[in-house]
Formats: structure tokens, C-alpha cells, sequence
């Protein structure tokens, strides 16, 4: 079998297979994997006392997060440590050494595994690490929208959309929404780091 | 509209048109036509014919007056109907209907919840999300796909949002219109629009198309990063669902064919996710993931993932 039929089966079955894997992980769930992108601590609590030291490019499982703290265990260090480190220094998205495999699926894949919850709720269980083929798949280009040309049935057709107030209100309501005062934020000084 | 502070830019535009008309007047003789046409206007001077210059030199300061909101809705409905023919709405009544009802949600936590908002999912694979002057927003069925929960969706929408709210694309589409109409000192693109003039008309259209094959000012997109973590926040989301799927985007191989018109029209990803996360320091820990059940977006994922 060719690369790419052999790339777009393999696809296939992980997205089959990968709703069980993760429903069995429930109890513990990883809910998506990590690297460090920098040397970083990791803490007992969000803010909290530092309880280790993780190099670069460190492997994370991801359980969870809490504003902009994550819930990470190393399972390839000393005693496999579970704690709290920063969003900002961990990229989402897979194993180190997998990063051309690595990129989340879209689609069904990301539907079949949104029954997994991470602990805090915020991270669906979504294992980044199944391939995923983009075989036919091309993004929109520069050119394709300077020579588009204007289709008036779809703009009638969107313009017919819309929502009352009182629509919305309700939208919110039903998902247990609220509204509340929040301040302006400020722009960070340049080259601000969290 | 004309409010006291509007009249009071206004004031300050002529203020400005007038000081720039005095100086072109000053500088022609050793810096021919750069922004206008100076040499019309010397030929004018030399003529002495005042009348006409005054004429000039009130088109020139009209040339700075900013879009009205009739004029601003117009324009986006026309730079949206372009945008349809390259990327159609997704035929799904109602996928259309909970986005709308979504965006409309966060419209009202703005300072013009009274546009008239349309918002739509567009069927395209690309990664990626719009938002023309006046309130139509779009994101590509590829992006939602992509998203972890709801308020990743509010986060999208409401960086789109903060655009509208902003006329960031208003005033990238004019100032490019402006300058490929440069030498046409009588042409005032807001006038002239309104009163259909087809060069014109053209200009801000191609100008309008230009701006989303290219890209804003890298600085509205970090504005509009941080005003949408505000809107999402007083909606009563996550503030953070931006954030992450700016994540999952920063974990995309860079030449990711669906992400290529998102990556060249926006800054760097990493940079876009440390500048906001530092920014939402503020919003911190007061912010945990607040929506629990959002049975109602993974319903909408899976139809419009199951019409790929």
C-alpha cells in the first residue's frame, strides 16, 4: 500500500479507536499531551509553592486547567510528578519527536472524543497525537478572495440571519450564562512575558 | 451620528486638513505630487483662482472625515458578499441559528450592540474567521471543527467582534482606497461612495479585498485579542478560549495548507499567545471555566464536521 493510503487508514482507525482509549482513561484522564517550551516549575497549586524543577522540552500529560494554569504530570521524570505550570510555557499539541504527526484533528475526531471532560472542565479529552491526513485538503489563498466575485444569493441568504436581544438572552440562560462587569485590559510592555 | 465627540474629531480633522494644506502649499515647489496632486493646486495659486482652491481645500479636508454607520454597514455588506463568493455559508439552519444567537450574546456586551449583526459559518475547510465593517462575522466550518468547547467559539467571535467594534477594517479599507485614488485630489472616498461613484466604489472594494488577503495592522490584532477576552469574559465565558485555541493553532506544522491565510495574515501565533496571556493577568484565577454544559456546541460540531 502507498504512504498516503496507508497515512488516511491509519487515520481512519485511530478515530475509531480512539473514543474507547480515552473513555477508559476517564477516572485519570489525559486529557491532551504537552512539551515544555521552557525550563519552568511546576507548583502545588496555581501560584502556589514550587514542588520541582522541568527542563525544556519536558513531555507533559495534560489533566486540566484553571485559568491560566494547566494540570500536568511528567511521566518521564523522577517520580512521574503531578502539579500545576503555567499555560504560557507548554505548547499544546503532542509528544516531543511527533510533531509532524502531531497537529490536533479536526473534525471527527475532536467530535467523537468531546465525552471526556478534563478535570476542570476547559480541556476536552483530545489525544493530538493520532495522525491525521490533509489529502485534498488545500486553505483558501490571497488570490482566491482579491478575484472573488460578489454572490448575492449568499449575502441575502446571511443577511437573513440574525438574532433578537431577547434570542440571545435566552441563549445565554439556557447555558447558564451571566453578565458581568469586567475592566478594559491593558497592552502588555512589549516583550512582556508571563 | 453626531456626537460631542465625533464633532469634536471632526474639528480636529480640518484642523489637521488645513495645517497639511497649508504646508503642501508651502513644500510643492520642491516635493512634486506625493499624496495629492500638488501641481493642480500650484496651477491653481498661479491663476489666483482663490475660489477653486477653497473648493480643494474643502474636499481635501472632507477627505479625512470619517465613514458614517450607514455608509460602514453599506461597505461591509458589499466586501461580505465578496467574501461569500470565494467561501458560500454552510446550509445548516441550525448551526446558523446558535451561532447567531451565540454572537448576538456577546454583541451585547459591547459598545454597539445595536449593528446589525449577521453571523455565519462558512463552508471551508481553511482555519480562519472574518468580520467586515457594520457586524458580518464568519468562521470556516474547518475552524469550529478544531475547537475544544463553546467558549473557544465566544473567543473567535469575539476577537471579530472587537474589529467591528473598532472599525479596524473601516480604516485599513479607506486608508488603502486613499491611496490608490492619491492623485485624484477632488476625490473624497466617503462622499463619493455614498453617491455611488463606480471608480471609488472600486477602489474601497479592491482595497476592502486586499486588507483580508493581506492582513490588518499587527497592532489591531493584538487590540482585538484583548478587547475579545473582555467581551467573552463579560458574556460570562471562559476568557481564556481564545487563548487556547490559540494553542492548538501555535501546535499546527507551520505549513499547514488549511492554517496558511491565517498564519500570513496574523502575527506570530506564540507571540499573540504571550502578549495576551500576559495581558489577562488581571483576569487570572477569578475566571475559571465557567461553562459546564455546552451539550449544544458539541451538537453543532458534530453536524458540521458529519457534512465534511
Amino acid at each position: 500500500m502507498s504512504r498516503p493510503v496507508t497515512v488516511f487508514f491509519a487515520a481512519l482507525l485511530a478515530t475509531f479507536l480512539a473514543p474507547g482509549v480515552l473513555r477508559a482513561l476517564a477516572d485519570d484522564a489525559v486529557a491532551e499531551h504537552g512539551t515544555l517550551l521552557r525550563e519552568s516549575a511546576l507548583v502545588a497549586m496555581p501560584g502556589g509553592a514550587e514542588i520541582a524543577r522541568l527542563a525544556a522540552g519536558t513531555t507533559l500529560e495534560v489533566h486540566g486547567r484553571q485559568g491560566l494554569w494547566l494540570l500536568v504530570t511528567a511521566p518521564g521524570t523522577e517520580g512521574a510528578r503531578r502539579g500545576w505550570t503555567r499555560l504560557t510555557a507548554v505548547r499544546l499539541g503532542g509528544a516531543a519527536g511527533t510533531s509532524a504527526a502531531s497537529a490536533p484533528q479536526a473534525g471527527g475526531f475532536a467530535r467523537f472524543s468531546r465525552s471526556i471532560t478534563g478535570l476542570l472542565g476547559g480541556l476536552r479529552g483530545r489525544d493530538t497525537r493520532t495522525a491525521h491526513a490533509t489529502i485534498g485538503i488545500r486553505g483558501l489563498t490571497p488570490g482566491e478572495l482579491q478575484t472573488a466575485h460578489h454572490d448575492a444569493r449568499a449575502l441575502a441568504m446571511v443577511a437573513a440571519l440574525g438574532a433578537s436581544r431577547t434570542d440571545a438572552e435566552l441563549f445565554a440562560q439556557a447555558g447558564g450564562l451571566t453578565a458581568r462587569p469586567v475592566p478594559e485590559l491593558a497592552a502588555p510592555a512589549t516583550g512582556a512575558r508571563q | 451620528m453626531s456626537t460631542p465627540v465625533s464633532r469634536f474629531m471632526g474639528r480636529v480633522s480640518r484642523c489637521r486638513a488645513a495645517a497639511l494644506l497649508a504646508g503642501l502649499l508651502g513644500m510643492a515647489t520642491v516635493q512634486p505630487a506625493t499624496a495629492f496632486d500638488f501641481g493642480n493646486l500650484l496651477d491653481k495659486v498661479k491663476q489666483g483662482d482663490v475660489t477653486k482652491l477653497v473648493d480643494v481645500g474643502k474636499r481635501l479636508v472632507d477627505a479625512t472625515r470619517e465613514m458614517s454607520e450607514p455608509e460602514e454597514i453599506r461597505l461591509g455588506g458589499d466586501l461580505a458578499g465578496r467574501l461569500l463568493g470565494a467561501m458560500p455559508p454552510l446550509d445548516d439552519a441550525a448551526a446558523q441559528a446558535y451561532i447567531n444567537r451565540l454572537g448576538r450574546w456577546l454583541t451585547l456586551q459591547t459598545s454597539r450592540p445595536d449593528l446589525p449583526w449577521h453571523f455565519a459559518i462558512v463552508d471551508n475547510d481553511s482555519l480562519g474567521a472574518f468580520a467586515t465593517p457594520g457586524g458580518y462575522v464568519f468562521v470556516t466550518r474547518g475552524l469550529v471543527a478544531l475547537m475544544r468547547d463553546e467558549s473557544e467559539l465566544a473567543g473567535v467571535l469575539a476577537h471579530e467582534i472587537a474589529h467591528v467594534v473598532e472599525r479596524h477594517h473601516v480604516h485599513a479599507v479607506m486608508s488603502k482606497a486613499r491611496a490608490s485614488l492619491a492623485r485624484d485630489v477632488a476625490a473624497d472616498v466617503v462622499a463619493d461612495y455614498a453617491g455611488g461613484n463606480p471608480l471609488v466604489t472600486q477602489a474601497l472594494l479592491e482595497g476592502g479585498m486586499n486588507v483580508y488577503a493581506s492582513g490588518l495592522d499587527q497592532a489591531d490584532e493584538f487590540d482585538a485579542d484583548r478587547a475579545g477576552a473582555v467581551i467573552a469574559a463579560r458574556a460570562g465565558y471562559d476568557p481564556f478560549g481564545l487563548l487556547m485555541l490559540l494553542n492548538t493553532l501555535d501546535a499546527l506544522d507551520p505549513g499547514e495548507p488549511r492554517a496558511a491565510l491565517l498564519f500570513a495574515t496574523h502575527p506570530d501565533t506564540r507571540e499573540r499567545i504571550e502578549r495576551l496571556a500576559a495581558a489577562s493577568t488581571p483576569l487570572g484565577e477569578d475566571f475559571p471555566s465557567l461553562l459546564r454544559d455546552d451539550t449544544r456546541f458539541g451538537a453543532v460540531q458534530a453536524t458540521i464536521s458529519a457534512a465534511n
